[in-house]
């Protein structure tokens, strides 16, 4: 038994050799598997920023009143808008709009200040360039936050002049408090994204080329009339990549932390130890397309069959809470789904193992499945 | 000691194709044998049921004394293989492939190195040691890959078209190293396209759409084929052998640069008379004689014999 354990173990040793040996010489491969992950970061975090800030706007004042002006300074003293220009007739919208010099476009019409003050409900105009949804939806709801805000102001002066004090008026205020990312940086939120959609990359795409190479090559066959079993050909084929996996994280970790400001609020042990059970899946994963597909090219279009569903599944980019309910359980498919929650958690709310068994467990049980199958599938004798 | 190969009605059908139909013949320890027969005539899928790496579709086959399909492991430490396509790893030095196959194979410290040693001076590889694999020509990637085939010292060397692609300097080194196997009593079982490869072998079997034709050492195939062959020299081949269709008895006629080959069977045309019957249309016949059948002949006309589209 002892003898069986050593020779497999050589084995395992030698064509974990030749594979590193066929890596380094390999310029080409090496520069694609260190270099583009940390290429694909730094782009990342400065590209994925969902941040909306400074949003360039355009005021129209038809009143020309201090209560006009007041108005217009809250918008633009708020940090969200900033001004983008002025015009004197709202028709003149239109082109700052069409031109996209500008998102926002406020129009405060003639009598603001007489209807505010006659007590009648006046009617200001916001006007958002909802090319992007997402940001014209937050511009939106900054623009009623403002205005609601400067009701309340109105309200409490027309209280305090009948001689009501503002502290005796009753009023539901919320007080929010923004946890886990108080500066809602969203670089803090995609960083750690990324960082499992390049490590899902990185191991799940390499190892299936490199193992279908091996059949296109003509090597896997003259492999297989040797001793080496095919258990020892997966593992072999398996830990190199898994090593580039963890340089990959150092790579982009360091660029997260030291680059990005990213707070790591958890353990970095942690991270690794749970990392390595992503890998794994991922490697099956990777060695079971190597199973299916016959040559580099189709393995590299399976890779990226797969990987679609992965980045837009897995609450990477998009909030699965967002989805429709249906789509929402297809998401639990998705092994980057657990991994990418578990990053986040740890990286953000310093989670420890306890609060994260509800995801490792169906990550672990995913890489179980996807390395047992590619077991079973990758047989030295054919059919 | 028992046979080292024996097959009986080995089949492989690959989606209702029958690639392989029912082979069964045996090869003994220390001969050289010969697979004979044309691209697409199941001389490789027979070859990789032998070594383990196909499922046969039925029948069975012993190498070594053990079955191929239960144990092939057994079987993988005794033989040697070298697929018909290169297949070693390009990014490794000479070296490197020779150290990566020894030890797959567990060989190590003084038994590798005089293994080693001993093949580099067969292959004449010892000055490209440190190249990679893929820099090598056409010969010196054969003669590696023979090399690498024999790193454990197997007792049975499966050969797929070693030749195929290969210059004639390194197509003969080849056959000097596989000779000098032979003195070692390996056994060699070696397919080919070539016939005149077919003529160094100790037996050879002619396979053709899955079957086989014919069987026995080469030099009996042709006394006992069955048939007379006789070389005419002409001064017109082409216009000759249109003229020479409805001759009494003659089984086929093949052209042969300046000379054509006619086939009859045996006892069924004497030289004299055929000097007589090919006297008559002009005179224009260099020489007439009887020759030996070569393999090419015998195939091409087993072929020709055997039912169209079968």
């Amino acid at each position: 038994m002892e003898s069986f354990w050593a020779e497999a173990a050589g084995r395992v040793g030698q064509v974990v050799k030749k594979e590193v040996i066929q890596i380094l010489r390999d310029r080409k491969f090496l520069v694609l598997v260190l270099v583009t992950p940390v290429l694909q970061t730094i782009i990342f975090g400065y590209v994925a920023n969902v941040d909306v800030t400074d949003i360039p706007t355009v005021v129209c004042d038809q009143d020309r009143s201090r209560a006009s002006r007041e108005l217009a300074d809250r918008f633009l003293q708020s940090g969200f808008f900033s001004r983008a220009g002025t015009i004197d007739d709202p028709r003149e919208a239109d082109g700052w709009l069409d031109g996209g010099k500008a998102k926002v476009v406020l129009v405060i019409p003639f009598g603001y200040s007489k209807e505010v003050a006659g007590k009648k409900t006046s009617e200001v105009q916001v006007l958002v360039d909802a090319t992007n949804s997402n940001v014209a939806g937050i511009a939106a709801s900054y623009a009623s936050a403002i205005v609601a805000e400067t009701n309340v102001d109105m309200l409490l002066t027309r209280l305090q002049r009948i001689g009501i004090r503002a502290q005796e008026t009753v009023l539901v205020e919320p007080e929010t408090r923004v946890w886990y990312n108080p500066e809602l940086k969203s670089v803090n939120f995609m960083v750690p994204g990324m960082l499992c959609v390049i490590l899902l990359t990185s191991t799940m795409n390499l190892t299936g080329i490199s193992m279908v190479r091996e059949k296109e090559r003509g090597t896997a066959e003259q492999l297989a009339v040797t001793p080496v079993r095919s258990w020892e050909v997966v593992l072999a084929k398996v830990l190199p990549f898994i090593g580039i996996g963890f340089i990959n994280i150092v790579f982009i970790l360091f660029l997260g932390i030291f680059w990005f400001g990213v707070p790591l609020a958890g353990s970095l042990g942690l991270l690794f130890a749970l990392s390595g059970i992503f890998i794994f899946t991922s490697l099956g994963l990777g060695v079971l397309i190597s199973t299916v597909a016959a040559t580099q090219q189709q393995a590299m279009m399976m890779a990226q069959f797969f990987m679609v569903p992965n980045m837009l599944l897995s609450g990477f980019m998009f909030p699965i809470a967002n989805m429709p309910a249906a789509v929402q359980y297809v998401t639990y498919l998705v092994p980057l789904r657990y991994y990418v929650e578990i990053v986040r958690r740890i990286f953000m709310k310093g989670a420890g193992l306890p609060e994260l068994w509800n995801q490792l467990v169906p990550l672990a049980v995913f890489g179980i499945v996807a390395v047992g199958v590619a077991s079973l599938r990758f047989r030295k004798v054919q059919k | 000691m028992p046979s080292a190969i024996v097959l009986k009605g080995l089949v492989k059908e690959f989606s209702g194709i029958r690639a392989v139909d029912g082979l069964s013949f045996s090869v003994e320890r220390g001969e050289i044998f010969g697979l004979v027969g044309p691209d697409g005539a199941g001389k490789t899928t027979t070859i990789r049921m032998l070594v383990g790496v196909l499922l046969p579709t039925s029948g069975t086959a012993e190498v070594a004394g053990f079955d191929v399909v239960r144990q092939p492991e057994e079987i993988k430490k005794r033989i040697g293989y070298m697929s018909q396509k290169f297949s070693l790893y390009g990014e490794l030095s000479v070296q490197e492939n020779l150290d990566f196959f020894a030890d797959i194979y567990l060989v190590s410290g003084r038994e590798k190195e005089a293994r080693q040693k001993r093949l580099l001076h067969f292959s004449k590889l010892g000055p490209f040691v440190g190249r990679q694999a893929r820099h090598l020509s056409g010969g010196m990637k054969q003669k590696l890959g023979l090399s690498c085939a024999l790193i454990h010292t197997p007792e049975i060397l499966f050969l797929d078209e070693p030749t195929t692609g290969v210059d004639p300097v390194s197509r003969r080194e080849l056959w000097e190293i596989v000779y000098d196997l032979l003195e070692e009593n390996v056994t060699i079982f070696v397919s080919t396209p070539y016939m005149d490869e077919a003529e160094r072998c100790s037996r050879v079997a002619f396979i053709h759409k899955g079957k086989i034709l014919a069987l026995d050492d080469p030099k009996q195939l042709k006394t006992t084929s069955g048939r007379e062959v006789f070389e005419v020299k002409v001064k017109n081949p082409r216009q000759w052998r249109e003229s020479l269709e409805g001759l009494p008895g003659l089984l086929e006629v093949e052209i042969f640069g300046d000379k054509l080959h006619l086939s009859f069977p045996k006892g069924g045309m004497e030289e004299t008379a055929l000097k007589e019957l090919l006297a008559r249309p002009g005179g224009a016949v260099e020489s007439i004689r009887k020759i030996v059948p070569s393999l090419e002949d015998l195939f091409i006309s087993l072929v020709k014999g055997q039912p169209s589209g079968g």
